[in-house]
């Protein structure tokens, strides 16, 4: 058996906690059989799943490295031989084994009582098991971002893994996925085992950097390209008037196809920013990165190479993709936004490189906020349209605006770097040739 | 069976190692010892390769800590400083599974927790929670978790910390006795006296720099012999006349120095002190020990 869901056996299912949960659930549906007009009859069961999978479950997913930290017990995980895979499923199903009885005595309560349709029911616990998993790789990436610290560890990881669910739900409104057309539960459900797969995976390999195993870069390039192919199938023409406009003469399937690619290069684009967060900053590490890619060694540079370099490589490749299979369509919309990325990732690694609190993520996120939503219509009113050049995406004019400030707030990094010791020395390169 | 060469680790605005290296044999008991902030944790860390080097090399047992940390961590066992345990698991519990992930086989497993509970005196205590045991009930559980696997090397850092006197006397002889099994140990504490009990060699740290790794018996047979002269009251010559030999004042009226030449030198050394009128109460040679050869490896270095 894992070890890992052996030991959390012991610790979650006693009997009394199994027999108290399983006494609690029973009086519930037990109430609903028998009290007229009882909530559970309409949507009652989704909502004690929301309460039981999602709350109660997410709660315990994002406490499960948290609590390894405060009893000091992580080292002592991070020195067995339990394999990452075994280690993070073991972890994950593990801490969520009382859930998943609970969850289990309410999908039979549900079948006894009726109420919600089945596949209702079906896309609430695939919600559920997302905002379980994405919580615990949440976790995992704290743990890495923020060092030991664990106030409020626990908390952020939750938020974030509902944020995974806000993710899925607002993706599930198209409805229709290269053509075919979905009923709501089925889009949603899709979208959540979708997730539910990359966030498992992001989990698993956050694992193996615990476990002392190294990364190649493949994976998350993998599945960044699966992103990139399952986006490209959404077509929000519709949500884009300039574009719309840009696509009036050609064909409807043509336009949905273009549409939807430069969507899923704009979805990279995106990912490269939300991966600078998520990468660690530590100056020593990239300073080996920088090392190991100055000195020619290939391998060590791709097990060393931040996930924010490779996610900017793919969502680079996207760019070019996109513009090549929609003949240019989109204008300058991709390259000005490939150059606002990297505006607002320099200025995310400037401020976050280094840091070891989440105070500096947060000012990062405050000042993306200021200049993505707060300053652009302030700067329209005070310098007129000459402002849709610096703070916006451009269709129609080269973006030389942008492409300035992507040079200043990249200058801007390397300095910093340069101050915090992510950069080589001469010296250094030659202790770590030696 | 340890093999560490070029070692280098950096925090961010200090180098914790710097460039360390050395060898240590097996079944060797080592102290390893430095004042604080040399970076006897982070070697450790390093050598169970719970933390990656920036540069260099750690082989254990012929395993490569970076290139197959996991397969490391079956070799090896290690007690950190300040460690945990799942509270509300029996010591039965907490045995069973770190030997479940520690990878030794089901049909071992109940005879390795059961053996290594007899090892350390935790038998009586199988069916109760760790979270009910006393500090050095608790020590011993943690080092029955490092030893459960039957590692080649074990690294104990600060095992005496909060232990009260007796608890630091059986650790000591626990400690020995799994050296005379075979095992190679490195010990990491501030009490010297403890580890002289059963230490074979002594590594000594300093800024992140290598100051010895030597035989502690052959160390203090080689060790300069170190004089301590006692005053019956304070004298402002005593400097003056021993300051050729780089006296160091223990208090107001010892002083220590090292003295070439034997019971002659020292003769005339006393004849010199009482015809210059210095008070002498008392001028012998200090035993050599552990603590001794440590303050001596240092001096100078911090």
């Amino acid at each position: 058996m894992n070890p890992e869901l052996q030991r959390n056996f012991w610790l979650e299912l006693s009997p009394a906690r199994v027999g108290f949960t399983a006494v609690a659930i029973a009086l519930v549906y037990l109430s609903a059989m028998m009290v007229p007009g009882n909530w559970l009859h309409g949507s009652g069961t989704t909502l004690l799943l929301f309460a039981v999978t999602g709350l109660w479950g997410s709660r315990r997913a994002a406490d499960a490295i948290p609590d390894e930290l405060a009893g000091r017990t992580w080292d002592t995980q991070r020195l067995s031989v339990i394999s990452p895979w075994s280690m993070c499923w073991g972890k994950l199903f593990g801490v969520t084994s009382l859930v998943w009885i609970a969850t289990a005595l309410t999908l039979i309560g549900h079948a006894v009582i009726g109420g919600a349709s089945w596949s209702e029911i079906i896309a609430t616990t695939a919600s559920c098991v997302l905002w379980q998993v994405a919580s615990f790789w949440a976790s995992l990436l704290l743990l890495r971002l923020g060092g030991q610290r664990v106030r409020g560890h626990t908390t952020v990881a939750q938020l974030l893994g509902l944020a995974a669910v806000g993710v899925s739900s607002v993706w599930s409104w198209p409805r229709a996925w290269y053509g075919i057309d979905f009923d709501q539960h089925t889009m949603r459900t899709v979208l959540s085992l979708f997730l539910i797969a990359l966030t498992l995976f992001g989990a698993w390999r956050a694992t193996r950097v615990e476990l002392q195993a190294r990364n190649l870069p493949w994976g998350l390039a993998l599945c960044l390209a699966l992103l990139f192919v399952f986006q490209a199938g959404f077509a929000p023409v519709g949500n884009v008037p300039n574009l719309k406009f840009q696509m009036q003469d050609i064909s409807a399937a043509s336009a949905a196809l273009s549409g939807g690619l430069l969507l899923a290069a704009a979805t990279l684009l995106g990912a490269v920013t939300v991966t600078s967060f998520l990468t660690p900053k530590d100056p020593i590490a990239l300073r080996s990165w920088i090392e190991a890619v100055r000195a020619g060694q290939a391998r060590r540079a791709l097990e060393l190479q931040p996930p924010f370099v490779t996610a900017l490589a793919m969502a680079f490749l996207a760019t070019v993709i996109a513009i090549a299979l929609t003949g240019g369509v989109g204008g300058f919309l991709l390259p000005s936004t490939f150059l606002l990325m990297l505006r607002d990732v320099a200025l995310v690694l400037t401020l976050t490189v280094g840091a070891r609190t989440g105070r500096a993520h947060l000012a990062a996120l405050v000042l993306l906020a200021l200049l993505h939503v707060v300053v652009p219509p302030l700067a329209r009113v005070l310098i007129g349209p000459f402002a849709d050049l610096v703070f916006r995406p451009s269709l129609q004019s080269v973006p030389v605006v942008l492409l300035v400030e992507a040079v200043l707030a990249n200058a801007l990094l390397v300095w910093r770097l340069k101050a915090v010791g992510a950069m080589p020395t001469s010296q250094r390169t030659q202790l770590s040739a030696a | 069976m340890i093999r560490v060469r070029d070692l280098v680790f950096d925090y961010p605005g200090h180098r914790a190692l710097d460039g360390l290296s050395f060898n240590i044999d097996a079944g060797s008991v080592v102290a390893l010892v430095g004042p604080n902030g040399a970076g006897k944790t982070t070697l450790m860390r390093c050598i169970a390769a719970l933390d990656t080097p920036g540069g260099g090399n750690i082989q254990v047992d012929g395993i490569d800590a970076l290139e197959a940390p996991r397969e490391l961590h079956r070799r090896i066992g290690f007690l950190q400083d300040f460690f945990g345990l799942y509270e509300d698991l029996s010591v039965r519990q907490c045995l069973t599974y770190q030997a479940m992930a520690r990878g030794v086989a089901r049909a071992e497993r109940d005879d390795r927790v059961q053996a290594t509970a007899q090892r350390l005196g935790l038998v009586p205590w199988l069916d109760k929670r760790a979270g009910t045991l006393s500090r050095g009930w608790r020590q011993r559980l943690g080092i029955a978790q490092a030893l459960v696997h039957e590692p080649a090397v074990v690294l104990l850092d600060e095992p005496a910390a909060g232990l009260d006197p007796a608890a630091r006397r059986e650790l000591s002889d626990l400690l020995v006795q799994i050296a005379r099994e075979g095992t190679t140990l490195i010990v990491s504490s501030h009490i010297l006296t403890e580890l002289a009990d059963y230490s074979t060699h002594v590594l000594i740290l300093a800024g992140g720099q290598l100051v010895s790794n030597e035989k502690i018996d052959q160390a203090i047979r080689a060790a300069r012999r170190v004089m301590r002269l006692r005053l019956t009251r304070p004298d402002p010559n005593v400097e003056n006349l021993l300051r050729d030999l780089n006296p160091v004042a223990v208090d107001a009226l010892q002083f220590e120095f090292t003295l070439d030449g034997g019971d002659e030198a020292a003769s005339a050394l006393l004849t010199k002190l009482v015809t210059a009128g210095v008070p002498v109460a008392e001028l012998g040679a200090v035993e050599a020990d552990l603590e001794r050869l440590y303050l001596e490896r240092v001096r100078g270095t911090t």
